[in-house]
């Protein structure tokens, strides 16, 4: 793998910036850690130097500065105390008796000051001190230039070399983790591009390898693997509507064409208006097939170009109800249709009228004489339910799945008339609509049941106006 | 009558205009919109216009519009090959006063024409409706034949209603769908026939005389004349 290409990669963009961020924490840390040793450090020394000021000064209140020069000499070669700094100088800047150097500044309270290191005077020292005036006028300073600071410093070097080491292993550890990770992830991303391209490129059928581990490759794999399915299946419904077409319309164009030959030998003006006239009704059922064809592709192309407005479900369904009843009755069928009132849904009038009167038209058409079709429309939870149902010949559950395919038509029904465009229609109006068509056995027969999405009824006034 | 046809597409124009004329009417054609508009505007204002949605030049909607706005009250009849969802809204929104998709048989187009030409004025001025022997009474709702009192539904009152209003016309079944149930589709069935077959039990049946007639491959006619067949 080319190493530019590894660097590339998200994952080890990602490890960069994490391993940045680690180090300036881990950095922070231990310098709030260092702040807080060296504080402490100085604490210790503040409180050496307070006792042995109180002290020289206990010293100063009983016999003056005479006392105090004693009392300094003395302690000066107490070998315990000789990590201590002392100057006692006069109002000029002279020094009286010390071990460090006349302080100028005569700093009072609380300070630092640097001198050179009595075994190596090249290298200086830093004293933590405590500077007062006496009463007489002379300055006075303690500091203590002991143990505590010096090894506080040696340790604070080998701290920080050792923060530096850590720091240098932790991003060198990142990076290389980085590098993995991105070669891992960079090998499971380039089998999935190569196994799309093969896929594009004419294996169609080919997928892409979902493992069992559920992480998040496996889910875009899996989703990936899904709408090739989908893009499959459009594509096989695709190729068998173009055939399903290509077949109906062979039929009315192979007999429209015998009947133009036979005219052609007609003599007879009465005759050949007969055969003008079925062949005018051939071509309009192919015509009707190609609108209706049209038609649905139009609803289902693109529901959002769909306007919504709300409909009167019910006195849509009375209307249609209403429409139907002598044909039932012509075909010898009882009619019955149970609708609640004031059911509102929202979407297209002529399209829901044309849903549900295809479904009845349906029920009229497959259904023998003294069958019974009942409409029913009520409300179910936020849905609003339409079913048409019959005791008629049903239709088996195998077939459930193909009947809403465009063109497509039971074995038993080749013969009746009909285009096998009409439970097509009804599943793309519902669709459009955001409602779900479900065939049901209605032990026996058959019950189309729609549900749709409820819309609140009319406020009273505008009911008055509707009608 | 004087028929203005604006309709870009030569053959459907000739199959059209042959058809009218054969009726008995003038047509005039033009094959863009502009002069379509010209024409409808003209001093000898045609009696009907018959407008395709898609024009070169200014399309069917733009056109009527533009009609409407310039206060033209000519009848105007859509021509489409869109049959879109919303496209017959948008129709009639634009000012259209009917909407036929194609393809469409020359007798529902005639029907139409007819229909929007003599499309009563005053709705409301009128009571009364009579054909022969039979009387509609607007106000009660009643209808009566030969003097005797005949029982109809309300919907059955109304699909009486609408052939007595445009009687000596022939009345297609999706005008009747559309005008009586307010439907603006096509059943694949005949679901008018049945309803007409109940009117006439009621209006023919018990009286010597058929006032409802088939007129074959287009729809209905009511008035005294014979029957064609």
């Amino acid at each position: 793998m080319p190493l530019p290409r590894l660097l590339r990669t998200s994952s080890f963009r990602l490890t960069l910036l994490y391993a940045a961020l680690f180090t300036a924490s881990v950095a922070i840390l231990l310098g709030i850690g260092y702040l807080e040793i060296r504080g402490y450090a100085t604490h210790l020394q503040d409180e050496i130097v307070k006792r042995e000021v109180q002290y020289l000064r206990r010293a100063e209140q009983d016999g003056g500065t005479p006392a105090v020069r004693a009392l300094l000499e003395q302690r000066l070669r107490q070998p315990l105390l000789k990590s201590m700094r002392y100057v006692l100088q006069e109002r000029d800047g002279r020094l009286i008796a010390g071990n460090a150097p006349a302080q100028a500044g005569r700093v009072e309270g609380r300070f630092w000051f640097r001198m050179p290191k009595g075994d190596r005077p090249d290298e200086m020292r830093t004293v933590r001190a405590y500077g007062l005036q006496l009463r007489d006028g002379r300055y006075l300073a303690v500091g203590e230039a002991g143990k505590a600071i010096e090894e506080f410093t040696d340790l604070q070097g080998a701290l920080l070399r050792d923060i530096g080491y850590a720091l240098l292993a932790v991003l060198a550890l990142a990076l290389a983790g980085g590098a993995l990770m991105s070669h891992l992830m960079l090998r499971r991303v380039e089998r999935i591009v190569r196994d799309t391209r093969a896929i594009a490129l004419g294996e169609p059928a080919r997928r892409l390898p979902v493992g069992d581990g559920g992480d998040e490759f496996d889910r875009l794999a899996a989703s990936v693997n899904h709408m090739l399915d989908r893009i499959d299946a459009q594509a096989d419904s695709l190729h068998q509507v173009s055939n399903d077409i290509a077949h109906d319309l062979r039929t009315p164009l192979g007999r429209l064409r015998q009947q133009l030959e036979r005219g052609r030998r007609l003599r007879d003006v009465d005759a050949l208006h007969g055969v003008l006239e079925r062949a005018t009704s051939e071509v309009d059922t192919a015509l009707r097939t190609f609108a209706s064809l049209l038609h649905i592709a139009q609803i289902g192309g693109d529901p959002r170009l769909l306007q919504q407005a709300p409909v009167p479900l019910s006195e849509l369904l009375e209307t249609l109800a209403e429409v139907h009843q002598p044909a039932f009755e012509a075909a010898g069928q009882h009619f019955h249709a149970d609708i609640a009132p004031d059911l509102r849904v929202a979407g297209n009038r002529d399209l829901l009228g044309q849903l549900f009167s295809n479904l009845l038209e349906n029920a009229c058409r497959h259904c023998p004489a003294g069958a019974h079709v009942i409409l029913r429309a009520g409300t179910r939870a936020d849905a609003v339910t339409v079913s048409v149902s019959d005791d008629g010949p049903g239709i088996p559950a195998q077939e459930h799945a193909h009947v809403f395919r465009r063109l497509y038509r039971l074995e038993r029904s080749r013969t009746t008339a009909g285009s096998g465009l009409g439970l097509s229609l009804v599943e793309a109006v519902a669709r459009a609509h955001g409602a779900q068509v479900e065939l049901l056995d209605n032990r026996p027969g058959l019950e189309v049941r729609t549900r749709l999405p409820r819309l609140a009824p009319a406020p009273p006034a505008a009911r008055e106006q509707g009608t | 009558m004087q028929i203005l046809l604006v309709e870009d597409d030569q053959e459907t124009a000739e199959y059209i205009g042959d058809g009218l004329r054969a009726e008995g009417h003038q047509v005039v054609h033009a094959v863009d919109g502009r002069d379509g508009l010209y024409l409808a505007m003209d001093e000898a204002a045609p009696d009907v216009v018959v407008v395709d949605r898609m024009l070169p030049g200014l399309d069917g909607l733009s056109l009527v519009k533009a009609l409407r706005s310039a206060g033209s009250q000519v009848p105007v009849l859509f021509l489409t090959a869109l049959g879109g969802v919303d496209d017959r809204v948008l129709g009639l929104k634009a000012g259209g006063d009917d909407y036929l998709v194609k393809p469409f048989s020359f007798a529902e187009l005639a029907a139409r024409i007819e229909a929007l030409a003599r499309r009563p004025r005053a709705l409301s001025a009128q009571t009364r409706l009579q054909v022969h022997d039979l009387e509609i009474d607007l106000l009660a709702r009643t209808a009566s034949r030969g003097g005797q009192p005949v029982d109809l539904q309300p919907r059955e009152f109304r699909l009486l209603e609408y052939l007595a209003r445009h009687a000596g016309q022939v009345v297609t079944r999706t005008m009747l769908l559309e005008h009586v149930w307010d439907l603006h589709f096509d059943p694949q069935t005949n679901v008018v026939d049945s309803h007409i077959s109940r009117l006439r039990a009621k209006i023919d049946r018990p009286h010597g005389q058929a006032l409802i007639h088939t007129v074959r491959g287009a729809g209905y006619r009511l008035d005294a004349g014979a029957d064609p067949e």
